[in-house]
């Protein structure tokens, strides 16, 4: 019982001190942050972070797209993303002998540039031939054709129904080209612009000019199959309409279509996972090695020292490189590699603030009534460098954090996982800076500083209030 | 005019769990030529009190009230450069407690000699070096000491070369905040030996703080013994050591052990105050074999039993 | 007291090896040693105090650690209660520590600054698997703080070192080197920390536990005064030797060592008589470094009396009347 409030008086007294630090609580502010944001990860990025290396999985994403909010600042309006999945097939008799079948989507479009790219999907079933055309009524009522008598046939195996998938990304398509050629020839008009852009852009059609700026209104995509006399086994079965923005999410998409957000999200536990681990790991092995090397004193704590000289004389990097080559890198692997590296000059400190302890009197005097080495070593020695290891775990956890994102960053990452490290390698290789995407770099490196900044906040209040020495009045 | 004369002298420690009362109310007059011996225990003020004398209480440690007249002047309400120009080292100096620690292992003696020489003299390096060898003979020690590095000095050395220092510019007062504390016994005797000699040579005035009765005895000529910060006798130090009047100078004096008769020692039951919440009325109250009612609710004041002889304790004032 | 002594020395030593410089060891010159202890004997008598006295750096504190096999001699037998056991394995030395107990100078530092007092006196308990459960230990802990005069114990059970003060602090270190109800105490300046107000109060304690209990103490301190208030024979050491060793009386009204007479001569009074008189210190200079202790008697460059023979050997132990011995050429035929 009153041992219990003795705890809590020496917390109280600690938070006394701790609040004294202005650094100090700005890092507790920083971390108790990105905590929160860790434990809403998974509310706020609702995805399992494995699929980050998956391409199918971000396929209905624009790719290379800015910020959603980057429409703040920009002069002009950029396209957002939108996938439209709200279609109306109709299906009319003409003469009783020609069955057609529409699928209209309408969607409004009010950004000053074209979309990255308007993607059409669509998987029917049908058991004869027929054709398809895909007509385009803008706002301004001119019609654009973006297929023309398109056909299919029965396959050649399998028995009806049969299944198509039809894709047609309007940029890429050579349907699309051919069609909007056709278009261009019969009105006269005579311009380079893709398919894609006159899909959008206002043209004089008597003067035959194209200019820059959009129409925006509500557009409607028609795609029309015409079949001779009936076809019972047509049907729709999926259809979507995919208007590539070119702002997306709060931190846009790299060049893999992926939602940079959700990457950082996932990068907080990440990071923090991997950084108070490996800590903590590396703390507890410099401390126990460090106790047990200066409690031992002479031979043995020459030994061991000596060893720890060799560690350190090591250069880190290279050997994590070749070791993160021969093992398969993976977040458990990297944690212990980091931790392995990492705790030598925490055993120096612990070493030498054991020897210390060790011909402290009352040291001496547990030893006096019989106590055990390992007795005094736990009992007595620990405890006393306890507040010590806690500022340095502090203090280590923004070096492991660090260290991954070097490793992640030079390729030898987990590559399972977006880690920000990973996601800076990305970039690189991506060539981000090249292309201007600052929104692919920025973040993350603002976040593996931020963090990082953090923890030392916290790591030197703390070791202000446990090392009066370095108390200023 | 006495050389020192302190008033009413308040030094408070205003930490973040309370004031702590450390100094409170302590007057006293030293005149040239004479040795005051502070006593009391750990705790008691008597180091604060000094620092308070030359304004080098550490924070958050202030001067909290009184007067400290020093040939007239009050040195609480001077300004800092010119307690630092006209007083400071050069008419009161110090001897620290722990000083054999406090001179500095990278440089000479002589060097660590010069500097205030060079401060506050404007003499030359060179000078100062020549000159500091007359106060190394002054304390017992070969000139050729000033090519010397602190660690080739022995205990007793170290503290010979403080006591140079502390010479140097000539002071009127010196401070000598418990000189011999970390010496061997020997040493120590030599050291008061020498303390002795330079106070009557130089007719020095000298407040000697210590916790050892014994080491007063030998030097002072007036003695005042603190308890909780502050003064609860004061008198001729032959007035305290014979003819002592306050319990707490009594008991304390019977509780040293002498080496030369063998008798019974005495002690103090209990436990000095904690000086943020100090007792009511006397504050040796709770630990005194005399207490009476008024003692737990009234200050005694100090009265003046015989000539120069002051107690303040309510067995010797009428109310 | 003419019982078997319960505690013998006999030319016991202790040489801690100087680390030599890379140079030094290039050149492999020799292992310099520093003679902490450099050849002592005595005996201690049951029930009784031995004060060792020296000024500091002369080895006493080195004796008190050896006889508790803190640490190891270099050389030299240390006998308890007949039995030798200056090499008895680590096994057999756990029994023994709870005969052999100690008090330390400091009570600020001898006491685990995070530990509770109960579990600083209960420590000796638990290694020793004295008392079943804790209900039971606690209650010889309080048992124990209410022997030392911390009384009501449950006011003092809980609480930390730093709030207590430090006569309390040392009447804790009492408590958990009794609880083990030793035989013998080394005592190692246990009031020199403390005010001089209350070193009485933890002298008188420890002479009452001494009398209850039948305990013995070596008492090391550098007090003379306070040696010969509490101790019944004094030994006063000089660089790792003793030089003269008596009765605490005999000691200070008829010192006989060269070394012992300028300790008395320089012990400070509370007599301002003294004011007027230098104190006529014989001696000369300071004690030289343990490691490189002069040849011959070890005090000679320093004594008045110095001759030709003290330069060249050492000199016995001879015990000029009964149970006064001095080290020293005067007393002593070459």
């Amino acid at each position: 019982m009153i041992k219990k409030e003795v705890l809590i008086e020496k917390i109280r007294w600690f938070w006394d001190e701790y609040k004294r630090h202005r650094l100090g609580l700005l890092g507790l502010g920083i971390i108790i942050f990105f905590v929160i944001l860790a434990i809403l990860t998974p509310v706020l990025a609702p995805i399992n972070p494995r699929e980050w290396q998956n391409p199918e999985f971000w396929i209905n994403n624009p790719t290379e797209a800015l910020p959603i909010w980057y429409n703040v600042v920009s002069p002009t309006k950029l396209p957002e993303h939108k996938i439209l999945t709200d279609y109306v097939v109709e299906k009319r008799t003409v003469m009783g002998a020609v069955t057609e079948i529409t699928i209209t989507y309408k969607f409004n479009y009010d950004a000053d540039i074209p979309p990255s790219d308007v993607d059409l999907h669509l998987i029917y079933n049908y058991s004869k031939a027929g054709w398809y055309e895909i007509n385009v009524i803008r706002p301004d009522n001119t019609i654009l054709p973006l297929a023309q008598r398109e056909k299919y046939e029965p396959s050649r195996t399998g028995n009806p129904p049969y299944r198509k998938e039809l894709i047609i990304p309007v940029g890429r398509s050579e349907i699309c080209r051919r069609a909007v050629q056709n278009w261009l020839y019969k009105n006269n008009i005579e311009t380079n612009r893709s398919a894609l852009s006159l899909m959008f852009l206002k043209i004089d059609v008597d003067k035959g000019v194209v200019s820059d700026e959009t129409i925006k209104g509500t557009y409607t995509l028609q795609v029309k199959f015409t079949i001779f006399g009936e076809d019972p086994a047509f049907t729709v079965v999926s259809s979507k309409l995919v208007i590539g923005g070119k702002v997306y999410g709060l931190l846009g998409t790299d060049d893999h279509r992926r939602d940079l957000w959700y990457g950082i999200l996932w990068g907080i536990p990440v990071a923090l996972m991997i950084g108070v681990l490996a800590s903590v790991i590396s703390v507890a092995l410099g401390v126990m090695y460090g106790v047990v090397s200066g409690y031992a004193g002479g031979k043995v704590d020459e030994l061991m020292m000596r060893i720890t000289d060799v560690l350190m004389a090591i250069p880190v990097l290279p050997i994590l490189i070749a070791l993160a080559i021969v093992f398969r890198p993976n977040v458990l692997n990297i944690i212990i590699l980091i931790a392995l590296f990492g705790w030598m000059g925490i055993s120096k400190v612990a070493r030498s603030m054991a020897l210390q302890l060790k011909e402290t009197q009352f040291v001496e005097a547990a030893r006096a009534v019989g106590a055990s080495a390992w007795r005094i070593i736990f009992r007595h020695i620990a405890p006393h460098i306890l507040p010590y290891a806690f500022a340095s775990l502090a203090l280590g956890i923004p070096g492991a954090i660090l260290t991954e994102a070097g490793l992640s960053f030079l390729g030898l990452g987990d590559p399972t996982l977006p880690t920000w490290g990973t996601i800076l390698h990305d970039a690189q290789v991506g060539g981000a800076i090249s292309k201007g995407m600052w929104w692919w770099w920025l973040p993350p490196g603002l976040l593996i500083a931020l963090l990082s900044l953090g923890f030392v906040f916290v790591g030197h209040a703390i070791d202000e209030i446990v090392n009066p020495k370095l108390k200023t009045l | 005019m006495p050389l020192l004369e302190v008033k009413n002298l308040k030094t408070y420690f205003y930490t973040t769990r309370g004031i702590v009362k450390a100094v409170d109310n302590v007057s006293f007059v030293l005149d040239r030529g004479e040795v005051l011996g502070v006593a009391g225990e750990s705790g008691c003020g008597k180091s604060t009190m000094a620092y308070s004398i030359i304004r080098i209480v550490p924070p958050p440690g202030r001067i909290a009230g009184g007067q400290v007249l020093f040939d007239g002047t009050d040195l609480t309400k001077l300004p800092e450069e010119e307690l630092n120009r006209k007083y400071r080292w050069q008419r009161i100096s110090m001897v620290f407690q722990g000083a054999m620690n406090a001179l500095n292992p990278v440089y000479t003696v002589g060097h660590q000699l010069a500097e205030p020489l060079v401060y506050h003299k404007g003499m030359d390096k060179r000078e100062a070096i020549e000159y500091s060898k007359k106060y190394l003979e002054l304390v017992g020690l070969e000139p050729d000491l000033v090519k010397r590095y602190p660690h080739e000095l022995s205990g007793g050395m170290k503290q010979r070369v403080m006591i140079a220092m502390a010479l140097l510019l000539k002071p009127d007062l010196v401070i000598a905040d418990e000189p011999t504390t970390a010496l061997d016994v020997i040493v120590q005797a030599q050291i008061l030996n020498l303390l002795k000699d330079l106070q009557h040579q130089l007719n020095l005035s000298i407040i000697l703080i210590t916790h050892d009765l014994s080491i007063i005895a030998e030097l002072a000529h007036k003695v005042a013994i603190m308890y909780a910060g502050k003064i609860v006798e004061l008198g001729k130090s032959e007035q305290i050591f014979n003819n002592s009047r306050h319990p707490y100078t009594q008991k304390l004096l019977s509780s040293i052990p002498r080496l030369r008769e063998r008798r019974k020692l005495e002690f103090i039951p209990g436990v000095p105050p904690d000086l943020r919440a100090p007792p009511p009325g006397c504050r040796f109250h709770p630990r005194c074999p005399f207490v009476m009612d008024v003692c737990r609710v009234e200050e005694p004041p100090m009265v003046e039993v015989e000539p120069g002889h002051q107690v303040a304790c309510w067995l010797y004032t009428k109310r | 007291m003419t019982q078997q002594p319960i505690i013998k020395v006999q030319n016991l030593k202790k040489y801690f090896p100087l680390r030599r410089g890379l140079i030094g060891f290039l050149k492999g010159a020799p292992i310099r040693y520093v003679k902490a202890v450099d050849g002592i004997s005595f005996e201690i008598k049951k029930g009784e105090v031995f004060g060792l006295v020296g000024e500091s750096g002369c080895g006493k504190t080195t004796t008190g650690r050896l006889i508790l096999r803190l640490i190891e001699p270099t050389e030299g037998r240390i006998f308890y209660n007949g039995r030798d056991i200056t090499r008895i394995p680590k096994k057999e030395l756990r029994p023994l520590r709870r005969e052999l107990q100690v008090i330390f100078q400091d009570p600020y530092g001898s006491l685990d600054p995070r530990f509770t007092v109960a579990s600083i006196i209960e420590e000796p308990l638990i290694i020793h698997k004295i008392g079943d459960s804790s209900r039971e230990r606690i209650e010889l802990i309080s048992k124990a703080l209410e022997e030392v005069k911390l009384t009501p114990p449950e006011e003092f059970l809980w609480r930390y070192p730093h709030q207590l003060s430090g006569g309390q602090r040392q009447r804790v270190a009492i408590a958990r080197a009794l609880i083990l109800k030793p035989k013998f105490i080394v005592a190692d300046e246990p009031v020199s920390m403390l005010d001089v107000s209350i070193r009485a109060e933890i002298l008188n304690l420890m002479e009452e536990l001494r009398e209850k209990y039948g305990l013995t103490y070596l008492f090391i301190t550098h007090d003379l005064a306070v040696a010969r208030y509490f101790s019944h024979r004094i030994a006063v050491m000089y660089l790792g030797k003793i030089v003269e060793m008596a009765d605490s009386d005999t000691i200070v009204e008829n010192p006989l060592h060269p070394y012992t007479q300028a300790l008395i001569a320089a012990v400070p009074e509370p007599d301002p008589s003294n004011r007027e008189k230098r104190r006529e210190i014989k001696i000369k200079g300071e004690v030289p470094s343990a490691a490189a202790i002069p040849p011959g008697c070890r005090f000679h460059p320093r004594c008045p009396y110095a001759m030709k023979i003290c330069k060249e050997k050492e000199p016995p132990m001879v015990e000029v009347e009964p149970g006064h011995q001095v080290a020293c050429w005067l007393y002593a035929k070459a």
